[in-house]
């Protein structure tokens, strides 16, 4: 029963994972750029959702768009502004270019918002589904069907749209997308802004379950990142699945074995699959070609 | 004159404990500590063309042996430093093969899991390592401005021999083979270079240095947890350093760290509120405006002449456009 | 391609001596470039977590500081000998973490000059700054660090104002044994790093001497975010009392899934929490009852002996110079600053050693409590309280005398 508890609230969790980590793949996959900064985002969108709930008592669910459109335009300038210049470079510039960047979030969230620890408490918080023995709160069945949604659109606008094709197009061959007259720049800023909108997303659901703080989006770019190179770059079957994946292994180990392990687990996975298959569970093999 | 300035430099540094007050003899410890990290990373990404971002694991490592040795065995520093240092090649040896088989963002990310991973394993080894309450060595025997001193010339030395070892490193056979296999490795392989044996080689060299580093700095401080050793900030800043100095230079990642660490210690004491942000923003400003170094980024400056050229011309046109 | 690296190490060859030369020569001019200090002010120095991991606490702490040194400074300063000295202290950020804690005192003490030391934040960090107080024979009074571990190393420099950390546990243990019915099933969660980890390990064994049954004891990586599959596994052991140790954000996370989980405890107590800014307001209802042990409130009976304040004068007045009301960090601090004040009255010098001895000898009356060290420099003389969540206030209710309120057991099914 405890075994089945554990993976249920595992599958839930991956949702959300999931969720963190497309918009980290998207960023990767197109624009080339390893997104240091990833885990501010997602906690610039949970402070943007919280101050509109304790301001106006929104509910959070409805929040979720508008720090994901808030998170758009913040995507687009950034790239625009600053990004854009260092794109084409080397591996480590941006690198290091997103580290820097993560340190002047962080830095400014700790003055607007003060290092005070935040969280979103719903009145129906701890109401859950009971199956015999099996409790899931609805607050997470929730989560986890709004972040699936939200990867279903992303995977139907990138489909169904000149943009997404555009993006895609650029992603697989940037030399032939400029011939083709695509703008290039503008698309990897509107892939930019889509990967940092979907991180604000990610943040508004993340402050329903979760207490943050300015600190707290190192490790959420962590997690980002091990899903992603588990599940393969530019692959969102992959960030669904590495994502669920990794937060039933979490489970297992921290409700059934040792909970000290928890976050060994996703280390280790991740040089597993390094070692066995470097272009993750669905890596497009093109992707993986072009940045090795 | 470039020899003069460098038999002087070095005598100055010699006299460094003379010369400064302890604190500054600190700082200064902590630009060699960087020095020698950048110098791990310059031979690993700047020679050999393999980003090792996690470095920072043979750092920690090295580091906890050191200190788990003091400890439990009651060995001297210099044979558990000798042994802390001795485990980083050999670990290079056991995962090097496998890990360096993959490339480019690929091998970044896998040093970065072994990072954690190993950080992971330390901090749940309790009764080893003592997990994530830390670890405290003895305090060392010597008073604070005579200890100040050792550790200055610790550091010093460290510094002294990685540059040394880079320099040979980069004039010696290893060093050509791995410039070859940064520049194309298939063809290294292809003209008979057993580029695997070369590339483990040249990361066992980094992990060398980065772990001597580890292991004193273990007993400067006397305290260490998991996530002040491990710290993957301290792989970005050498990056950084390493970046600034220019990749594949041999005394680039001196000038890089010292002008990082004095930066950093500087905006850490004047911006209470606001160092974190500042560094960042340095870190954004060296990628945007030196992305290839120092050097470069003086070179692509226009001289003094140019300037003046380009002021001149301008007075021209205003000069014109007046009449 | 050699002929690359060569070549470009050759050029950097004439250039590196010149930027070292340099940068040399500027860390020349400000070693030796000491501040020159107004003769009559003593400045305490302290490296506090005002970013990281830890900040929300670092900065009550700081505000504690800054309290005590506006207040005595519109009393006059600190007379020492026949001189009396206005009060300043120099801060510095060491971001939550050790290494940079230590290279800040090692620069508060040498470039900055200062001879008497102020604690950091955590038991981690102030670990591994004690040493560096010892290395140079200075005084660290450390106000927030309650880890035995610090004090067990014979160390002679280093003293707490606060109660040792067994007392943070040991006061839940004896509510729930002699609650009615016993809370008979332990369960322990704890934070992987040294306050939190320590503090369980005394949870424990007080627990069994208590003739309680510890039916999960588990640690987490610092960091953790999702304990819904902890709490399930908890859950199936069927506690009654679940005590957590870990910082404030953690401790919001456990009491929000507790929820979710919907385990029915008897008792739930944090290590920190209720008493601090966010954490209530994060909660809202899921807070209630939660309990959390205190080392001071704001109705304890003392007086200080300096300022005349009682504790409720103190709270008050906190509220509105600073704007919020005081958890006990920031008394705790002002009380460090106080035990200075004393032996340095006492001392009649401000030679660090002598201070030290005098600050060993302390026994005074502040309104934070009565400060006396033991040999290893723990304070002994006071005792912690316990709060509990009670329509959303934090209200004291243990031990009896002292108590706001009567202590709600069993908690109602959440």
């Amino acid at each position: 029963m405890l075994t089945l508890q554990v993976i249920l609230s595992g599958i839930l969790l991956g949702g959300l994972y999931a969720c963190m980590a497309i918009g980290f793949s998207i960023i990767w996959g197109v624009t080339n750029l390893i997104n240091l900064a990833h885990g501010s985002m997602i906690i610039i969108g949970a402070y943007i959702t919280w101050m509109l709930w304790t301001r106006f008592g929104i509910d959070p669910f409805l929040l979720v768009p508008v720090a994901g459109a808030a998170l758009f335009a913040f995507g687009y300038v950034l790239y625009r502004v600053l990004l854009h210049r260092v794109a084409v470079k080397s591996l480590f510039m941006t690198l290091i270019l997103t580290f820097g960047l993560d340190r002047v979030l962080v830095n400014i969230n700790l003055q607007l918002f003060s290092a005070d620890v935040r969280a979103i408490t719903l009145p129906y918080a701890s109401e859950a589904l009971e199956l015999g023995g099996i409790r899931l709160p609805y607050i997470r069945i929730a989560v986890f069907c709004v972040a699936l949604l939200l990867t279903y659109l992303l995977h139907l606008f990138m489909n169904h749209t000149r943009i997404g094709d555009s993006i895609r197009a650029t992603a697989q061959n940037v030399r032939a997308a400029k011939v083709l007259g695509i703008d290039t720049a503008r698309v990897y800023a509107i892939a930019f802004g889509i990967g940092a909108a979907m991180a604000g997303a990610a943040g508004a659901l993340i402050a329903m379950l979760y207490s943050f703080t300015p600190v707290t989006g190192d490790s959420l770019t962590m997690k980002a990142f091990v899903i992603v190179v588990l599940g393969g770059l530019g692959s969102m079957h992959g960030a669904i699945v590495a994502g669920i994946l990794l937060g039933v292994a979490e489970n297992i180990v921290s409700g059934l074995i040792a909970p000290g392990y928890r976050d060994a687990v996703s280390f280790f996975l991740l040089l597993l699959i390094l070692l066995v298959r470097p272009r993750g569970l669905f890596g497009n093999r093109y992707l993986a070609d072009a940045k090795i | 004159m470039g020899p003069i300035l460098l038999v002087l430099g070095a005598l100055l540094l010699l006299a460094g404990p003379a010369l400064l007050n302890p604190y500054w003899l600190r700082v200064l410890a902590s630009v060699f500590m960087y020095a020698v990290l950048a110098q791990g990373i310059n031979i690993m990404a700047g020679y050999t063309g393999y980003p090792a971002f996690g470095n920072v694991v043979f750092f920690g490592l090295s580091g906890y042996v050191t200190g788990i040795l003091m400890v439990k065995a009651g060995a001297p520093f210099a044979v558990a430093m000798l042994a802390g240092v001795a485990l980083c090649p050999l670990l290079v040896l056991a995962i090097g093969p496998p890990l360096l088989r993959l490339k480019g963002h690929y091998f970044a990310i896998a040093t970065l899991g072994l990072n954690e991973a190993v950080k992971e394993v330390v901090s749940n080894a309790a009764s080893l390592t003592g997990g994530g309450m830390g670890l405290s060595l003895p305090l060392p025997p010597w008073g604070p401005v005579e200890g100040g001193a050792i550790f200055y010339y610790l550091f010093l030395g460290a510094m002294l021999i990685s540059t040394w070892g880079t320099w040979e490193f980069g004039r010696r056979r290893i060093g050509v083979a791995c410039g070859a296999i940064r520049d194309n490795e298939e063809k290294a392989g292809a003209v008979g270079l057993h580029t695997t044996r070369y590339k483990t080689t040249a990361w066992m060299i980094s992990a060398t240095m980065t772990g001597v580093v580890g292991s004193i700095n273990a007993y400067r401080l006397t305290y260490i947890d998991p996530p002040s050793v491990f710290d993957l900030a301290i792989s970005v800043k050498s990056f950084v350093i390493f970046l600034l100095g220019g990749a594949g230079t041999v005394l680039g990642p001196i000038a890089g760290a010292f002008f990082v660490e004095m930066l950093a210690t500087y905006t850490w004491s004047k911006l209470l509120n606001w160092h974190l942000g500042a560094m960042g923003a340095l870190i954004i400003l060296v990628v945007m405006l030196a992305p290839n170094g120092f050097r470069d980024a003086l070179r692509r400056m226009p001289s003094l002449a140019t300037l003046r050229m380009r002021i001149l011309r301008r007075g021209d046109f205003a000069g014109k456009a007046g009449q | 391609m050699t002929f690359n690296v060569k070549q470009r190490s050759s050029q950097k060859r004439s250039f590196f001596p010149a930027a070292s030369v340099v940068s040399f020569l500027v860390a020349g001019v400000l070693g030796f470039a000491m501040p020159a200090q107004a003769q009559d002010v003593i400045t305490f120095g302290a490296s506090l977590s005002l970013t990281g991991g830890t900040a929300t606490e670092g900065r009550l702490v700081k505000e504690g500081y800054d309290f005590y040194v506006k207040h005595i400074n519109e009393k006059g300063g600190i007379k020492v000998g026949d001189k009396t000295y206005k009060v300043a202290i120099k801060y510095y950020d060491d971001a939550s973490t050790a290494a940079t804690s230590v290279q800040l005192y090692e620069k508060l003490i040498n470039e900055d000059g200062i001879k008497l030391l102020l604690g950091p934040y955590s038991s981690g960090v102030t670990f591994a700054a004690s040493a560096v107080a010892e290395k140079y024979q200075l005084p660290m009074v450390a106000a927030h660090a309650a880890s035995p571990a610090i004090y067990d190393r014979g160390f002679k420099y280093i003293f707490a104002t606060l109660t040792p950390l067994a007392e943070y546990t040991g006061n839940s243990i004896k509510m729930a044994a002699a609650a009615n019915p016993k809370a008979q099933r332990v369960a322990l969660i704890s934070e992987n790093a040294l306050f939190p980890k320590s503090s369980g390990e005394a949870a424990a064994l007080q627990a069994k001497a208590a003739g309680l049954e510890v039916v999960y004891n588990e640690i987490y990586p610092t960091g953790t975010k999702d304990f819904s599959a902890m709490l399930a596994a908890m859950k199936s052991k069927n506690p009654d009392l679940l005590l957590f140790a870990g910082y404030t954000g953690d401790a919001t996370v456990i009491a929000r899934q507790i929820a979710e989980v919907g385990v029915n405890l008897k008792m739930f107590g944090v290590s920190l929490g209720p008493t601090l800014p966010g954490f209530i307001e994060a909660l809202g209802p899921k807070a209630e009852g939660i309990l959390e042990p205190i080392q001071w409130a704001a109705n304890a009976p003392w007086k200080d002996e300096i300022f005349g304040w009682t504790a409720p004068q103190f709270a008050e007045m906190f509220q509105k110079e600073v704007g919020h009301f005081p958890d006990y960090h920031p008394p705790q601090s002002v009380a460090a600053l106080e035990v200075y004040q004393r032996a340095l009255e006492k001392a009649g010098s401000l030679d660090p050693r002598k201070v030290r001895d005098a600050i060993a000898e302390t026994n005074i009356m502040t309104m934070y409590g009565p400060i006396r060290f033991n040999e290893k420099g723990q304070n002994i003389a006071k005792g912690m309280s316990v709060v509990q969540v009670q329509n959303g206030k934090a209200m004291v209710v243990y031990p009896a005398d002292g108590a706001q309120a009567k202590f709600i057991y069993p908690l109602p099914p959440r």
